[in-house]
């Protein structure tokens, strides 16, 4: 039986409303991240080479802000400062619950994320000083980070931890610049980084295939984790 | 409409270090119970299975009619839940609140008795719930739940923190809610005084385990406590209806449980000279009830 939609089991609206609420609560600092995040990208349209740096630092600080914000406010904080009961008086089962936290986690992220990849892609094809090539390094980079949301509010969800959430957020902070180091060393990308034209080869889409793959096992293994609790209080 | 609002048959939970043991329990529809136990005694988690927020080990709930947890959208649309530990949103005001919950219920929320409610509990709608004081936090979620009518009230330690003003007008508010014959309501509470005012059926609870639920005057009638002056300084022979004895030289205060008058006569047949039979209050028979179930219990007596 799919407990999110049928009427029976579902009040209607409620799940849209729970959505609602964590963009609302959300929207004023997400709004801040994002002129943060679009003042980034405009310093990476300079043509020196101090404003590009401060520039890429400032974005992926800005995606790592957001997507920390994002979970630590809307589900461990919800849990500590003991709105979840509200929330829970509600009609509405945990799955439903946690199907409200997924979508709104990825709509308000996924929105942010969005307008970062646009603006990396258009600001790398609309300079010459920037090789096109250096569309596939950013991509898989920024997908990485996608990931490492997902799996940080699957971690947040399941562990019910602000404690727990903290310490993965910093192991993955740590795993951004291996995986960036790791990247920037695969001969099929390093190889076509400068190159004119983005080179979408197959171990580009080996990679983004595995990390699309690894979103949908956090979200499924999210799911199968909140189904087995007989807890939620 | 079900004949009870809440039915509980054996229902069991075993946590590492505290068990709910075997509760059976049942609400008529209309009725008004208090639950009273000692902190730990097993209130909260007795709700939260009632709720579907916590898993029951063995047992049947219906709450309302419907089967908890999986029906428990069904019930908890008809529910108005409020606990001593839930907190609302504290970045947002309470008029947020309020539009949030009467989009959820568009059909329930009566926004002309929310306007009501917040005049009587004397809120300001526009005031973020951080700025708030706990009672007026306490106030708010109590506003959220009554302004959409619910058909149960479900209420965990409803009036605990609250100041005495702030805790009178809770009170006052819940008389005219209760009003309504057609609404029950479930809530615990260590303040006997609060449910002795409200309830019209009491359950005590005890390291997890039901030790009695009874309409209040049953209670009220059936313990006593008798002054008696004795003939000698010697302890006053055992009686199974006598739970308490405090016995200081010829004189002894004895409580008494199922009181009637002809235990008066089992006391002056031993040469006791009967001074004072007093009622006692809610408070006092729940201590007594408790200590005379932990006796039994540790004696190996089934009470």
């Amino acid at each position: 039986m799919n407990t999110a939609t049928n009427p029976m089991t579902t009040k209607p609206g409620l799940i849209k409303a729970l959505v609602r609420k964590d963009l609302e609560l959300n929207a004023a600092p997400l709004a801040l991240y994002l002129v943060v995040g679009l003042i980034s990208l405009w310093l990476l349209t300079f043509d020196s080479k101090g404003p590009f740096y401060a520039g890429s630092v400032l974005l992926l600080s800005m995606v790592i802000v957001a997507s920390a914000h994002l979970v630590i406010n809307t589900v461990t904080t919800e849990r500590d400062d003991q709105t979840l009961t509200f929330i829970m008086s509600l009609p509405i089962t945990f799955i439903q619950y946690t199907h409200a936290k997924i979508c709104a986690n990825l709509l308000g992220f996924m929105t942010f994320w969005l307008i970062m990849w646009a603006g990396v892609m258009g600001v790398i094809f609309s300079q010459a000083e920037i090789p096109n090539g250096l569309a596939v390094y950013a991509t898989i980079l920024l997908l990485e980070m996608l990931a490492v949301f997902v799996l940080l509010l699957g971690v947040g969800l399941i562990s019910e931890s602000q404690t727990w959430t903290i310490v993965v957020m910093s192991l993955t902070n740590i795993g951004l610049s291996l995986f960036m180091y790791w990247l920037s060393s695969v001969a099929a990308i390093k190889s076509h980084m400068d190159a004119a034209d983005p080179v979408w080869n197959a171990t580009a889409w080996t990679i983004i295939a595995a990390e699309l793959a690894f979103i949908l096992l956090a979200l499924g293994l999210t799911y199968y984790g909140q189904s087995r609790k007989r807890d939620f209080l | 409409m079900s004949e009870y609002a809440i039915q509980l048959r054996g229902v069991s939970r075993q946590y590492p270090h505290f068990q709910l043991q075997d509760i059976n329990l049942a609400l008529p529809t209309g009725g008004i119970m208090g639950l009273i136990g000692p902190n730990g005694a097993g209130k909260s988690t007795l709700i939260r299975i009632m709720m579907g927020l916590v898993g029951a080990d063995a047992g049947d709930v219906l709450v309302l009619g419907h089967r908890i947890p999986n029906a428990q959208v069904l019930a908890k649309n008809d529910i108005g839940f409020a606990s001593e530990d839930m907190r609302l949103y504290k970045n947002a005001t309470l008029q947020w609140h309020m539009h949030w919950v009467a989009k959820v219920f568009p059909e329930q929320w009566d926004g002309a008795y929310a306007q009501q409610l917040l005049q009587s509990f004397d809120l300001i709608a526009a005031q973020k719930i951080k700025g708030m004081s706990h009672g007026q936090r306490v106030k708010s979620g109590l506003l959220l739940m009554l302004a959409r009518h619910p058909r149960l009230l479900i209420l965990d330690e409803p009036t605990t923190g609250l100041d005495p003003v702030a805790r009178k007008e809770v009170l006052n508010e819940m008389m005219q809610v209760l009003a309504d014959e057609s609404r029950s309501v479930l809530f615990s509470s260590h303040n006997t005084q609060d449910v002795e005012h409200l309830s019209d059926q009491i359950t005590f609870i005890d390291r997890g385990q039901l030790v009695s639920s009874k309409d209040k005057e049953s209670y009220l009638e059936s313990w006593r406590r008798v002054q008696v002056k004795l003939p000698s300084k010697e302890a006053l022979a055992p009686h199974p209806q006598i739970t308490e004895v405090i016995q200081h030289g010829h004189s002894a205060n004895l409580v008494i449980k199922d009181y009637a008058p002809d235990m008066l006569d089992h006391l002056t047949a031993q040469g006791a000279t009967i001074g004072t039979v007093s009622r006692m209050t809610l408070e006092e028979i729940f201590v007594a009830e408790v200590e005379y179930k932990r006796n039994q219990t540790a004696a190996g007596v089934n009470p």
